[in-house]
């Protein structure tokens, strides 16, 4: 009896095993699925890792995803969970950053393209977009334009789409001159229609030329 | 040692670099008054969350072995069940730490179930009657985890 229950243990055990290898090759198969061609050969070497510089300046960055290629270069990954399969600047900006902190914190070489993998919510479909990170000089440039904001010197440029405005928590602090239902409508009030159009992604509008 | 603690305090997040371009008011809003959000964007960040941490489970599940700040290894059917930070979770980490730990056949377990566990908990999120099956299964063990973990300590 008891030799009996060992057997069947052991043989649950060892179809488990089965189960559990044959889910975990999919799974990866299904990884594979969404990788660009130039990625297939590489192995994943960093996921959700936070990286430090002091120099040029100090800052963090938290990597989803870094790529080891076969050349020895990362490739850094941002998972964005978005319905439109688009990259915005800021992905590049904030890529960027992730870049200059790894080369500089940790002396690895990165690849001038990131990836930003946009999943459907719903679908959980991943697509991934190649974008050109920034160079050293274009993020501290940044850099100086964010410690002025943040120390009040200069006056911070308000985005011109309604729809990141309506989805707003301080949306009454920064325009209060526009009614909820207008932000309902999606209608577009004139005094910041006259501030002008929208540039190039999350809908800045157009930069003070003395800042 | 102080200087490097104050380079830290100062030290910016890419993440803020990234606010920045999508509107700068908005981020010397969050900087004055603190992170603020609607409800709508409450629930767009607990979507990104869960979308990240299962980004990462698959990322255990493609290489066991990659280098993560993330609290490494977790529990990873028991995070899919209960939650990262729930008592159940909590216990069972205990049960690990207390008792799994001091025997080298705990040990073994321990690492076989790092190993399978990714696959498994990407199954339970998929499949939700399963899931509640695995959580009775379960539920046992936290209860004798927690009944067992304060004589040991």
């Amino acid at each position: 009896m008891m030799a009996m229950l060992c057997f069947l243990a052991a043989v649950g055990a060892m179809l488990v095993g089965v189960w559990v290898v044959t889910r975990q090759h999919r799974l990866k198969l299904r990884e594979q699925d969404w990788l660009p061609g130039e990625l297939k050969a590489a192995s994943l070497e960093f996921a959700e890792r936070v990286f430090y510089t002091k120099w040029p300046f100090p800052l963090y960055a938290k990597i989803d995803r870094a790529y080891r290629t076969p050349d020895g270069g990362l490739v850094l990954t941002e998972l964005k969970r978005r319905f439109k399969r688009q990259a915005y600047r800021s992905d590049m900006v904030e890529l960027s950053a992730q870049k200059l902190a790894i080369e500089r914190g940790a002396r690895r070489r990165i690849a001038a393209t990131g990836l930003v993998v946009v999943e459907h919510p719903i679908t959980k479909e991943r697509t991934p977009i190649p974008v050109t990170l920034l160079l050293e000089d274009e993020i501290a440039v940044l850099r100086r334009r964010y410690q002025l904001l943040v120390d009040g010197t200069v006056t911070p440029d308000k985005a011109n789409d309604m729809r990141l405005c309506r989805s707003c928590a301080y949306v009454d602090r920064c325009k209060p001159e526009v009614s909820l239902d207008q932000l309902d409508a999606g209608r577009r009030p004139e005094k910041i229609q006259k501030s002008g159009g929208l540039t190039e992604q999350h809908g800045h509008a157009p930069r003070r030329q003395s800042d | 040692m102080r200087t490097r603690l104050r380079a830290k305090r100062r030290a910016i997040r890419a993440s803020d670099l990234a606010k920045m371009n999508v509107c700068e008011q908005k981020l010397v809003f969050e900087k004055r008054y603190g992170e603020r959000f609607t409800r709508a964007q409450e629930e767009r960040v607990r979507d990104g969350d869960r979308g990240h941490a299962r980004f990462l489970r698959q990322a255990f599940v493609v290489n066991p072995d990659v280098h993560s700040s993330e609290s490494k290894p977790w529990c990873f059917i028991a995070s899919e069940l209960w939650g990262e930070h729930a008592a159940e979770t909590r216990a069972l980490r205990g049960l690990r730490d207390a008792i799994l730990r001091r025997y080298a056949i705990g040990r073994a377990f321990t690492r076989v179930y790092y190993r399978m566990s990714p696959a498994v908990a990407a199954y339970l999120a998929r499949h939700p009657r399963v899931r509640r099956l695995a959580k009775a299964a379960l539920t046992p063990v936290v209860a004798a985890a927690k009944y067992a973990l304060p004589k040991t300590r």
